[in-house]
């Protein structure tokens, strides 16, 4: 990654301890500006001491952190400045309003007096909570409590915007929303750096994914990146009609990729390690042999597959 | 430094706080306690109590909801919010300080003009000045201090056990006082407090402003002027709370 020139977001060998306990390994990682950067890993990764450190609440042990070429130790107020932050707990201050609960940090970002009223008419829009500008925020279900989290956040309208497991407790609506809403975002210039342990999540709108595991980066790329690195592996799922599953079985193994499958009478899912040549000569030889294939698919490989791939499931 | 009114930290505790149910059932019970007072104890003894309840009770509630407030900011996880905003550790402590027990000031204020009815009993206006500005920087003093314990206590148990260890020691505080009769000679330290101030007032209703401002404390065997000593206490005190929030407040975690 040391080739990227603007890194908005930098992690310079960056460790962190708490204790005996090493939370983060040390740590070297740059995140450039207009990327959204997912960080996928196991509860207990350490996503979100990484997040914590990149928005200085949490100091590292060893190493530093830039956030927009400052040095979030040494000038950590001018660098939040840039930073937008959402951390996994849906906590509000329950006696406001929603309306009042982002006047008060409009006011304590030191935004313009002018600008406040319409920012905030703005940002209620595009959370979509405008019948609810004026409840109190105890009142508030999880997912609008977690959309008027994210609204603080992006009220300032920070460029690097950091989120810490902002789908959870979300239902599928309110994550697709919160999909569009980032993309959106993204698309006005904002760089966003998302957890989250439910693979799913992240999966289609990130640029890039870090796989974290017991404090390490284990991996960190684009998911064309990632990909490579499992090279041919491939599932097929298998479907035919009248079919003598051994002649099937047969004309697979025949093939000399096939790494393991489960079989069903009418059906079955294969992980093969065949390249796309190989496939179609595959499916051609089912069609000799008589078999009436009804369906042969590639299974697209999900970031879950990719993760479980390259991470070495480990537990903490 | 913004003015309070502005302060964004204060504005939330005023937002939360005073919604014009709660503001009017304030208004209305101390309005309705002095009355039943008054028609009890009559008017003369209702102004002193009113001074009085101003000096223990307005201590004693800033003290014990100033040492919770941290702690619930902690407990509640929104602590990081003041970490991540540009507010600065003078405007979150200011926010605080006169925030968190704003239903207190609340009452005290709109009981105040009963307070005042005391000059046409004969106080001076002076010595009622001192009395209350004597009020004013001990709660400061006690209100950082509830600061202090709510930022070191390591839950709701411990921060409250604090709290309730100063509230205890300052109303043995004011017994002792209370026992050695006058402040004029007494216990010095005592003068951190108003309570002498108030027994003062009691007790020479009649006198001027300046005979309250010049009275003196021993301090070993120097007579100092109380009223300088108070303020001299409370400064040390303020300052050194105020220095200890200011520095960690913000500071991040290790």
């Amino acid at each position: 990654m040391s080739n990227l020139v603007n890194p908005i977001l930098k992690f310079e060998a960056v460790r962190k301890d708490f204790g005996q306990f090493v939370a983060v390994q040390p740590l070297t990682l740059d995140i450039q500006a207009g990327e959204i950067y997912g960080l996928i890993g196991p509860n207990g990764a350490g996503k979100t001491t990484l997040i914590r450190m990149a928005c200085g609440l949490l100091a590292p042990t060893s190493g530093r952190v830039y956030v927009n070429g400052i040095d979030i130790q040494q000038r950590a107020e001018a660098a939040q400045e840039s930073i937008g932050y959402l951390s996994d707990v849906y906590a509000l201050y329950e006696e406001l309003t929603a309306w009042e609960y982002l006047d008060y940090f409009a006011r304590a970002y030191r935004m313009p007096a002018d600008d406040i009223p319409p920012r905030i008419k703005e940002v209620i829009r595009l959370v979509g909570l405008e019948v609810k500008e004026q409840a109190l925020t105890k009142g508030l279900s999880r997912g609008m409590r977690q959309r008027l989290g994210l609204a603080r956040a992006i009220l300032h309208r920070p460029k690097l915007l950091l989120l810490d497991e902002p789908a959870s407790g979300l239902d599928p609506k309110a994550r697709r929303d919160l999909r569009d809403l980032l993309l959106m975002l993204q698309a006005q210039g904002t760089t966003i750096v998302i957890s989250s342990h439910i693979l799913a999540e992240l999966e289609g709108f990130c640029s890039r994914f870090g796989i974290m595991e017991l404090g390490r980066l284990v991996r960190s790329d684009t998911v064309s990146g990632l990909t490579s690195v499992t090279g041919n592996r491939r599932t097929i799922l298998l479907r035919w009609l009248d079919g003598d599953v051994e002649r099937v079985k047969r004309t697979i193994e025949r093939s000399g990729g096939l790494v393991t499958a489960e079989w069903s009478p009418d059906h079955a899912l294969c992980t093969v390690n065949l390249t796309e040549d190989q496939l179609a000569d595959l499916h051609a030889g089912l069609v000799r042999a008589g078999v009436r294939v009804v369906e042969f698919v590639e299974k697209k490989r999900t970031v879950e597959d990719l993760y479980m791939n390259l991470s070495r499931h480990e537990v903490m | 430094m913004i003015a309070i009114w502005n302060n964004p930290e204060w504005m939330r505790h005023r937002r939360a706080l005073l919604r014009p149910a709660p503001t009017m059932t304030i208004v209305a019970v101390s309005w309705l306690l002095c009355a039943l007072v008054a028609y009890v104890d009559g008017i003369k003894h209702t102004i002193m109590n009113v001074i009085l309840a101003h000096t223990i009770i307005l201590p004693l509630l800033v003290g014990s909801t100033c040492s919770q407030s941290i702690m619930h900011e902690r407990v509640f996880q929104t602590f990081d919010f003041w970490r991540t905003t540009r507010l600065t550790p003078r405007e979150l402590i200011a926010g605080q300080l006169f925030g968190v027990p704003l239903r207190g000031i609340l009452a005290v204020i709109s009981t105040l003009p009963i307070a005042l009815l005391s000059i046409g009993f004969g106080t001076s206006p002076l010595s009622l000045t001192l009395e209350y500005l004597m009020v004013l920087v001990f709660c400061v003093t006690v209100g950082l201090g509830g600061l202090v314990i709510s930022m070191f206590a390591t839950s709701f148990r411990e921060s409250r056990g604090i709290a309730w260890v100063w509230g205890i020691a300052l109303v043995l505080f004011s017994i002792g006082f209370a026992l050695a009769d006058t402040g004029r000679n007494g216990f010095w330290v005592m003068t951190i407090t108003p309570y002498p101030f108030f027994k003062m007032l009691e007790l020479a209703p009649g006198a001027d402003g300046f005979s309250l401002s010049q009275s003196t404390s021993l301090f070993g065997v120097m007579p100092v002027p109380s009223f300088l000593l108070g303020i001299v206490l409370n400064l040390s005190f303020s300052g050194w709370f105020y220095l200890m929030l200011s520095r960690n407040l913000k500071k991040r975690a290790g």
